[in-house]
């Protein structure tokens, strides 16, 4: 399902999005404890996201394909979503 | 370099990335030894994790120190508007505090690990030493650190740290003044808590880091010591750059995650400031990692006359730690033959971790711990972690030796010894549910009994006018305890394993998995 150049589209594509909505919301009150903290979230999930990547080039080096990718990452939204509804 | 396969964009431009830094730096030529295949775990790098926290500590703690004053009059102000004010300033306080808890988290399990795993045996005694006074910075990190925002609770907290410390020995009471009261005052304290915070600890901490990792690089990392030699020659050698590169930034970024994460979740509550007035509300408390000292000096024996002892007991099971290489110098390193060892190390960190937690349900009563409560509580989980700990690493050791070196049984059919025919025996539930309670009630009793004895002796001589006693016949009847809790828990099993249960009920274990297995 996810494997090779899709996971690294899909994760690319996730990694800027999560980057650049991060520093937006942060943006909006940069001041604000919540927007602090939604903006902090999502940054997390970047790192997650970051991780991810860089796991996958490290499997696909030596030619493993990555183990629970999709699990990992559904994991990681989860967690993220979770977050967000605790703040909001 | 290794030739990268191409599976799309991000893979390409990470590659390419790798391979324009390797041309310039020649990073994969580097001076780093390779790392075995068996270290590319988690559990490995937990040092590399804390040196991890140690540099988001720098970056927040750098960043704070733009705003921070550190006078008695500003200190609190200056906080509360990093909080407030500071665009991020809320999240980079909440980070630094939550990387603090981290670290020291990340340098008990490394020094757990490690002790578990006989890592500072030799060549890597040096090693541990040095790793252990990072952990003891790590804490003076902590200690400095939370009188910094001149809270209510954090001043209060200090001042009761400082009397009780005021009590060492004279040459160590002096050297603790001079470091961190100073000529006396606020002013002054502050800023010794301030320099010490910020320059001489992390200053000691990179060099030791950069001290540690050169000897690191000298003996390698630590073979596990259950491995066989013949899986330990399979290891593949993994070099640095790039997979241990990445695999490092891999662990960093998950724990950024995860401290990044918490912050968000649960954002810093600063206190009220300190002042006199607010202090007589307030009943001083003490970070979590500190708790456990805190309960112990509330143990009514330790109390007043009885508080040098007391610091005299916790430092020197400190200096046994640090200094753990030169008592422990056999060179066997496999857990299952050091039952003496690993079972003295989950009852240290049981009962560290019960007077933690006990500590922190009773931290507002500000009532003492009776003597009597002391040795029930804390003797009944250094029987029940001792009695587990023998009991697991006998049947682990049973279930990983080799077949040859296991001992045979009798047999109930032949009657004779055999380690073919119980394959075909069915067990029998109830003779091995009877035998299991006798194996943990016998020495429960009996160590009830003994701490029935103990506790009341103790009531009796904790009203002697002679502390020095009183403490003494502590230590001793907590030894004696111990000492008598391991010779009936061997007994127990001396005596189980003369009849061939033990091994009987492992192997009918073991036969009935494979049978289902097939």
């Amino acid at each position: 399902m996810f494997e090779g150049k899709q996971t690294e589209y899909a994760l690319s594509a996730l990694l800027v999005a999560q980057i650049v909505l991060g520093t937006y919301v942060w943006m909006i009150n940069p001041v604000h404890a919540r927007t602090q903290s939604i903006s902090s979230l999502i940054w997390a999930a970047s790192l997650i996201t970051f991780s991810l990547v860089a796991y996958i080039f490290r499997a696909a080096s030596d030619g493993t394909p990555p183990r629970n990718l999709w699990v990992t990452s559904r994991a990681a939204a989860a967690a993220l979503l979770l977050g967000l509804a605790v703040i909001l | 370099m290794t030739k990268v396969r191409q599976i799309g964009s991000m893979g390409e431009l990470v590659a390419r990335l790798f391979e324009w830094l390797d041309k310039r730096l020649g990073l994969s030529n580097g001076i780093l030894r390779p790392v075995p295949e068996f270290s590319m775990n988690p559990s490995y790098w937990l040092g590399a994790l804390m040196v991890v926290a140690f540099l988001i500590q720098g970056v927040t703690g750098f960043l704070m120190l733009l705003y921070y004053v550190p006078t008695p009059e500003l200190a609190y102000p200056t906080t509360k508007y990093i909080a407030n004010e500071v665009p991020y300033g809320l999240m980079i306080e909440t980070l630094h505090l939550y990387t603090a808890y981290a670290m020291i988290l990340l340098a008990f399990a490394h020094m757990m690990r490690a002790y578990f795993l006989s890592v500072h045996k030799r060549p890597r005694e040096l090693m541990w030493i040095i790793g252990m006074l990072m952990g003891l910075i790590s804490l003076a990190f902590g200690f400095t650190g939370y009188l910094l925002p001149w809270t209510v609770l954090s001043k209060t907290a200090t001042d009761v740290s400082i009397g009780i410390l005021l009590n060492l020995p004279s040459t160590l009471a002096e050297l603790a003044r001079f470091l961190i009261v100073g000529p006396g005052g606020d002013e002054a304290m502050l800023l010794r808590f301030y320099d010490l915070h910020i320059l001489l600890l992390p200053a000691a901490l990179a060099l030791l880091v950069v001290v540690k990792f050169l000897m690191l690089e000298s003996h390698g990392i630590a073979e596990p010591p259950t491995a066989r030699p013949a899986d330990l020659a399979k290891n593949k050698a993994i070099s640095w750059f790039p997979k241990v590169a990445l695999y490092l930034a891999e662990l960093g970024a998950v724990l950024t995650a995860a401290l990044l994460a918490a912050s968000a979740l649960f954002p810093l509550k600063l206190l009220p400031e300190f002042t006199p007035q607010a202090a007589a509300a307030f009943i001083p408390e003490p970070e979590w990692y500190f708790i456990w000292v805190y309960h112990t000096l509330k143990i009514s024996v330790f109390e007043r006359e009885g508080l040098p002892y007391a610091l005299f007991l916790i430092g020197t099971l400190a200096m046994v730690l640090v200094f753990l290489p030169i008592f422990d110098r056999g060179q066997v390193r496999d857990p299952r033959r050091r039952p003496l060892y690993v079972t003295v190390g989950v009852v240290i960190t049981a009962e560290l971790v019960a007077l933690t937690f006990w500590g922190y349900l009773t931290l507002g009563s500000g009532r003492n711990v009776p003597v009597r409560d002391a040795v029930a509580v804390l003797g009944s989980i250094a029987l029940l972690a001792a009695a587990a700990t023998l009991g697991l690493l006998r049947v682990w050791r049973a279930r990983t030796a080799p077949a040859q070196y296991q001992t045979p049984y009798l047999s109930s059919d032949s009657r004779s010894f055999s380690s073919a025919s119980h394959a075909n025996r069915r067990p029998s539930p109830w003779k091995a549910g009877i035998s299991v309670t006798l194996l943990f009630m016998l020495p429960l009793s009996a160590g009830a009994l003994l701490l029935s004895w103990v506790s009341d002796a103790l009531q009796s001589l904790a009203e002697s006018p002679y502390p020095a006693t009183v403490l003494g016949e502590l230590v001793a009847g907590i030894f004696l305890l111990a000492c008598a809790s391991y010779v009936i828990i061997l007994i127990v099993y001396r005596l189980e394993r003369r009849r061939g249960t033990v091994t009987h009920r492992i192997s009918s274990f073991e036969s009935r998995g494979k049978m289902g297995d097939v």
